[in-house]
Order: structure tokens, then C-alpha cells, then sequence
């Protein structure tokens, strides 16, 4: 078993972690390990992250699906294909990092889920997402002991396989302890010769560098033999081949999962020295940071796309932070609006490069997991207008055309989301959720008629806080259903509960 | 005209009785309230002609028109409602199916109904094979507390012949469309 089991979202798309983003997708592709079919997964979806290669079954996403990170691919092969053999990627892994992905590399934990450590030297209390204090810019020492550290999250999703693999992972790590040496007492600074705490890297006395001893050495990896080839094939059924491979091969040189994430590169790197001044330099920083990130993204479009992710999350701290700020009565709804409009950037944007053939679905999807934020209530409706916009506005970048979003509105229902597209009569077209269907929302309109005695479609959209087009044709669906007249009076269209019928 | 004024239901003053229903099933109930109230309307009234342009002008009658709610019946649904009574036997329009449908006849009870009336007054005041005008019959003496008295002359021929189908009764026309009639017996 090298794959490993991965966690979906609600709509049934890959869970990104931080840093991480959607690089490509195919659809009909099925897994191999070895040279052995995997049974449970031969048509899905194949992901392809900066970090990963996600696989989601079309049948069963939740059992089925899995996972293998990009940073234990050795070497990739290509298959072409043979008459009834359809092309394949044969991935040949590297087994010692597979077991290393058993706990995620160091830069790549989420935030939404690390710890803090205190630093040895200051007790600054850190978040676990930093390497280095950031106040004195010692290095965390935890790295040695991966297993027993409580601030380093195992995935929920871990089997019995994964216990088994991760003994494996100490035997070979009891091997790694013999070359590596920087467990010694204490480091000799070159110029001054005052030996320093083994996690400084700066003197303490004279602010020299300090020689630090990598914590692999690369010949640790390299001296481990690997046991007969082990490697998965990825079959694509329906194309694609080609693209995914181009896509695979250039993440790979990237190492996206080696690049530490956004908010936690900014602080300590090239600051010398300690103290107050430092800590105001590093602030500084950080603000001259987030300013070129800004003025890079926006330099021309291509580069925005890149940048989205980062943008993102720029967007989510200015709203935390306003919404930190702003606690009085008066601003919070204030606080709210701006906060909800800024929290809803998408990070990584399906577009019909990255999905290909399935990009009307992907983008289904996507528009459903961006859905059930929006939508609080479970009755909500919008009109597609509105969704558009909205929509539009949290992805930023990569626009989608009215086209597409109406395409990809009409998967809800084959995709089984939990949304619906509906057109009313008059060629109105709306989204709602599955639980508001037509009697549902009669029904509610009708106890809305009842307590008012009557209503204009006007008062109703203001009830409802729906647009005006949504409530008049869910008052002419009501009517239609027989539940409300109308009366055509001298100040418009009102709707009335309907005596006609309920009288006789 | 009789003192009691005559009693409205509940649906009159009810706005939405005065705008035509789109929705089919609503709407045929809405035709079926109608229909009842014109015809208690005009039973109430002994209306036996219904003059649908005058009634559904403002102010032509308190029947259509609202004042409370401000709401008046609009020319083409009463139109709609007294074709649907057509259908149903309880009116019928003064120049025929085809003709113009401004007029019609009101039937708060039917030709059938009229004619078995006249007829057992004939039999009680023994008219039998003698030969009575239809103003007699309309305005007479004999005829006066009945309750064809005072009858729309178009609607009282209508039931006369009746009658003449039965066998109970022949009409004698006269130099201006039909003058008496002869009962049998």
C-alpha cells in the first residue's frame, strides 16, 4: 500500500492544506500498485497539487480515495499505451520519504492545527508553524523527535498501515542517529570561541554565524537501499496523459512542499542581532514583505494567478483583523459585511486549464463548497445573476463566464451537490438548496401571507431578504399551487391566501 | 323593489374576488361563487336581464362594484363568469352563442321551471283551452303574487314554449312578434 487515504471536503474534492493549490485534474483514470490493479480505484478523478497526487473514486469518494505526495516520487516514467493498455504514468517512490510523509514536512502543517512551543532560550511562545523563535530567533529543537511531539498533528485519517510504517520510519531514523553529530554540548563560535546553546545560530556574544549542522545529511537518504522497485502506475482511460505529466514533472521541480508557508517566511531571515530594534525590524519586514507581495501580484495577470493563494490569505488576516478591531455596537454589522466579503476568496480556482474535460464539473463543485458558506440558511436562494457575481468576486482572478457558471449549475443534481439550479417560468434562474423544493417554500410563503393578510411581492422580498424577481415568481409558484390569489388592486399585485378555495 | 336590501357574502368584500384567477383550479372555484351571488343577486332583485357593459361601469351596480374596498368586476371577466353560466344552464346571452355577448338572460330559474310554474297556475285558475295575452300573464290580475309576475317577456316566451313542446300550449302570433297564447288542457 503506498497510497494513503486523504481527506475530502463536503462536495467531495481534495482537502488542500496551506500553501498547497490545484495544479491540474483529470477525470476516468485508475491506480496500479506494482503491477497490480487496485480494485477499489479504477475510474475517479486524479488530482494533481502543488504538494500531491490526490485520487477521488467516482463511486465511493469517501471509502476509495487516496493520496500519494509528490515529494516521494523518485522518478517518473512514461507509458504510451498498447492497444487495449491505455497510457500510464509509472511512478517509481522513493519508500524512505513515503514513510516521512506520515508526518507531514515541517513548513506544510496548517495553521488551523498546529500548537505553540516555548522557546528554550526566551519562553517566547510560538506558534508551532515557525522554525525559528520569533523573538530571538533560536531554532525550535524538536525536529529529532518527531514521534513524541504533541505539536505536530498526525492526520486524523491514520490506519493501522501507517502505525505499522511508522515503526518502520523509527528502525530507519535509529540508523540516521549514528551520522548525524549535532546533539553535541554546545557550539564553538569560529571568531570569538564562546561556546554558545546549541540552538543559536548566531553567537551570543560577538552576532557571528554560527555553523549549523543540517539535520539530514543528504548521504543518510542515499545509503538506504531500496527494496525492489517499488513504484504505482497511474492509467489514464480518456487522455490527458500527456498534460498531467508536463504538470507533474514541473511541480516536482517547483518543490512547492519544501517552500515554507507565506506568513511564516516572512520573519527572522535576515535579521542579525537581538533585542528590541530586531523585533522592530522584523515587523517592518513583514510590512515590506506583504507590500511587494501585493505590488508583485497585481503586475500583470499571469503572475495574479500565482499569487492568488497568498492573496487570499491576505484578504483573511486584514478581516480578522478588522473584525478584531470594530467591537462596538454600532460598526458590527459593519465589521460583519466586510468580513464576510473578504472571507470568501477562493484559494485556488478551478479553470479550464487546470480541470480540462471535466471543468464544468469541477467548477460544480467548487461553486458548492463556496455555496455552503454563503448560503447560511439551509432555505436560502439566490439568483444565478447574484451567484455570479459573487462568485466572481471571491475568486478574483481566473473569471468565469455566465456560460460556464450556468453549466456547471446544471451538475448539481447528476453530482448529487447539495444545491439545485431552478427556472422558474418566466426564464428566471435561480440556486437553492435542495431543501427548499416548491412545497417547502410555498408553504412558508403562505404562513408569510398569513400572518400579513396579504402581501406584495416587494413586502415578501424584504421578509425574505430576496431579490425582488426571486419573491414575485415564488408568489406565482405559490399561487400556481393553488395556495394564494391575487387582486390586481390600484396600488400593483397582491397576493392574498386563497379563500376560493379553502371557502367551499 | 323589495325593502330588505340584499346580503352580500363574505367573498365581496374580499379583494381578490374582483381580479381574474390564473390559476385554473382557483379560477373555476372563483366563477362557481360568482355565478351564485349574481344569481341570489338577481333572485333577490327579480333581475331577469343583466346589462353587462352598465353594470360593470362605476357606479352601475352594487353587485360588481365595491366601494368599501374599492374593487370593481372588470367588463371581460364578467363576461367570462356569464359564459361559463351558459354553460352550466343558469343564463344564456340575449342574441345567442354567436351574437354579441353584451346582454343576458339571467336564469334564477330555469325555462323548465318557469313553464311548470304557469302551468299549474293555468291548471288552478282553470285558462285551460281558453286563450290569456302574455301581458295578462306578465302584468294581469289572475297572475299578480305570483311569482312570474312581472317576468321578462323574452324569458316567459321562452318557458310558453316549453310548454308548446310538451304539447301543453300553442303560441298565436300577432303583427308584432307573438300576442297570446293558448293553454289546453
Amino acid at each position: 500500500m503506498y497510497f494513503q487515504p486523504t481527506q475530502l471536503s463536503t462536495s467531495r474534492r481534495p482537502d488542500l492544506k496551506a500553501g498547497e493549490s490545484l495544479i491540474v485534474q483529470q477525470a476516468s483514470v485508475g491506480l496500479y500498485e506494482g503491477k497490480n490493479k487496485v480494485e477499489s480505484a479504477q475510474d475517479g478523478v486524479c488530482y494533481l497539487t502543488s504538494h500531491r497526487i490526490i485520487y477521488v473514486d467516482s463511486k465511493d469518494s469517501g471509502q476509495n480515495s487516496c493520496e500519494i505526495p509528490l515529494n516521494s516520487i523518485r522518478e517518473i516514467e512514461s507509458y504510451g499505451g498498447f492497444l487495449m493498455s491505455s497510457p500510464k504514468l509509472i511512478l517509481h517512490l522513493d519508500v524512505k520519504a513515503l514513510s516521512d510523509h506520515s508526518r507531514p514536512p515541517a513548513p506544510v502543517i496548517s495553521t488551523s492545527v498546529a500548537g505553540v512551543w516555548a522557546c528554550p532560550i526566551c519562553f517566547f511562545t510560538n506558534q508551532a508553524t515557525v522554525d525559528k523563535c520569533q523573538l530571538c530567533g533560536v531554532r525550535h529543537v524538536t525536529t529529532n523527535d518527531n514521534n513524541s511531539s504533541p505539536s505536530q498533528p498526525q492526520k486524523q485519517t491514520q490506519s493501522v498501515q501507517q502505525q505499522h510504517r511508522q515503526q518502520q520510519q523509527q528502525q530507519q531514523q535509529q540508523q540516521n542517529q549514528l551520522p548525524a553529530n549535532d546533539d553535541g554540548n554546545g557550539s564553538h563560535c569560529r571568531v570569538c570561541t564562546f561556546i554558545n546553546h546549541p540552538s543559536l545560530n548566531q553567537c551570543e556574544m560577538c552576532g557571528a554565524d554560527l555553523i549549523t549542522e543540517p539535520l539530514f545529511t543528504e548521504n543518510a537518504i542515499e545509503s538506504l537501499v531500496i527494496e525492489d522497485d517499488p513504484h504505482v502506475r497511474i492509467a489514464f482511460r480518456h487522455g490527458g496523459q500527456p498534460r498531467f505529466l508536463q504538470n507533474l514533472k514541473n511541480a516536482i521541480q517547483v518543490k512547492a512542499w519544501e517552500a515554507p508557508v507565506i506568513e511564516e517566511s516572512v520573519p527572522v531571515i535576515k535579521s542579525k542581532g537581538v533585542g528590541i530594534s530586531a523585533i522592530r525590524e522584523r515587523v517592518e519586514q513583514s510590512t515590506q514583505k506583504a507590500n511587494d507581495t501585493m505590488s508583485d501580484a497585481f503586475q500583470d495577470l499571469n503572475r495574479l494567478m500565482t499569487k492568488a493563494t497568498e492573496m487570499v490569505k491576505l484578504a483573511e488576516s486584514i478581516s480578522l483583523k478588522m473584525s478584531r478591531d470594530i467591537t462596538t455596537d454600532n460598526d458590527k454589522d459593519m465589521a460583519t459585511l466586510k468580513g464576510y466579503l473578504l472571507n470568501l476568496g477562493i484559494a485556488s480556482p478551478v479553470t479550464r486549464d487546470s480541470a480540462g474535460s471535466i471543468y464544468h464539473q469541477e467548477l460544480a463543485r467548487e461553486l458548492a463548497d463556496f455555496l455552503t458558506k454563503f448560503l447560511d440558511s439551509s432555505d436560502s436562494i439566490k439568483s444565478l445573476a447574484d451567484v455570479y457575481c459573487i462568485f466572481n468576486r471571491a475568486r478574483g482572478v481566473a473569471l468565469v463566464s455566465p456560460e460556464d457558471l450556468y453549466k456547471a449549475s446544471t451538475q448539481f443534481e447528476s453530482l448529487q451537490l447539495p444545491f439545485r439550479l431552478k427556472k422558474f417560468p418566466s426564464g428566471l434562474l435561480v440556486v437553492q438548496s435542495v431543501a427548499m423544493d416548491d412545497d417547502q417554500a410555498a408553504s412558508r410563503i403562505l404562513s408569510h401571507v398569513k400572518n400579513h393578510g396579504h402581501l406584495t411581492a416587494l413586502q415578501l422580498a424584504e421578509i425574505e431578504h430576496w431579490a425582488l424577481a426571486v419573491a414575485s415568481e415564488q408568489l406565482l409558484m405559490t399561487e400556481q399551487k393553488g395556495l394564494l390569489c391575487r387582486d390586481e388592486g390600484p396600488v400593483g399585485l397582491t397576493f392574498y391566501e386563497n379563500l376560493f378555495c379553502s371557502v367551499n | 323593489m323589495p325593502d330588505t336590501s340584499f346580503e352580500f357574502p363574505l367573498m365581496h368584500g374580499f379583494p381578490p374576488f374582483y381580479t381574474r384567477q390564473p390559476t385554473e383550479a382557483t379560477w373555476e372555484s372563483q366563477i362557481g361563487q360568482w355565478s351564485q351571488v349574481i344569481l341570489n343577486y338577481a333572485r333577490h332583485h327579480r333581475i331577469f336581464k343583466l346589462d353587462l357593459q352598465q353594470s360593470t361601469s362605476p357606479g352601475g351596480s352594487d353587485l360588481f362594484e365595491n366601494t368599501k374596498i374599492k374593487r370593481r368586476l372588470s367588463f371581460e371577466t364578467l363576461q367570462e363568469i356569464i359564459q361559463a353560466m351558459t354553460v352550466q344552464g343558469t343564463a344564456e346571452w340575449e342574441h345567442g352563442p354567436k351574437g354579441p355577448k353584451d346582454h343576458a338572460y339571467i336564469f334564477w330559474r330555469r325555462p323548465e321551471e318557469w313553464a311548470t310554474l304557469i302551468w299549474e297556475w293555468v291548471n288552478t285558475n282553470g285558462l285551460n283551452n281558453t286563450v290569456v295575452t302574455l301581458y295578462e300573464i306578465t302584468e294581469g290580475d289572475l297572475s299578480e303574487g305570483q311569482e312570474f309576475y312581472g317576468i321578462d317577456s323574452q324569458v316567459l316566451i321562452m318557458a310558453i314554449k316549453v310548454l308548446v313542446k310538451r304539447g301543453d300550449a300553442q303560441l298565436l302570433e300577432g303583427n308584432e312578434g307573438y300576442m297570446g297564447v293558448k293553454f289546453f288542457g
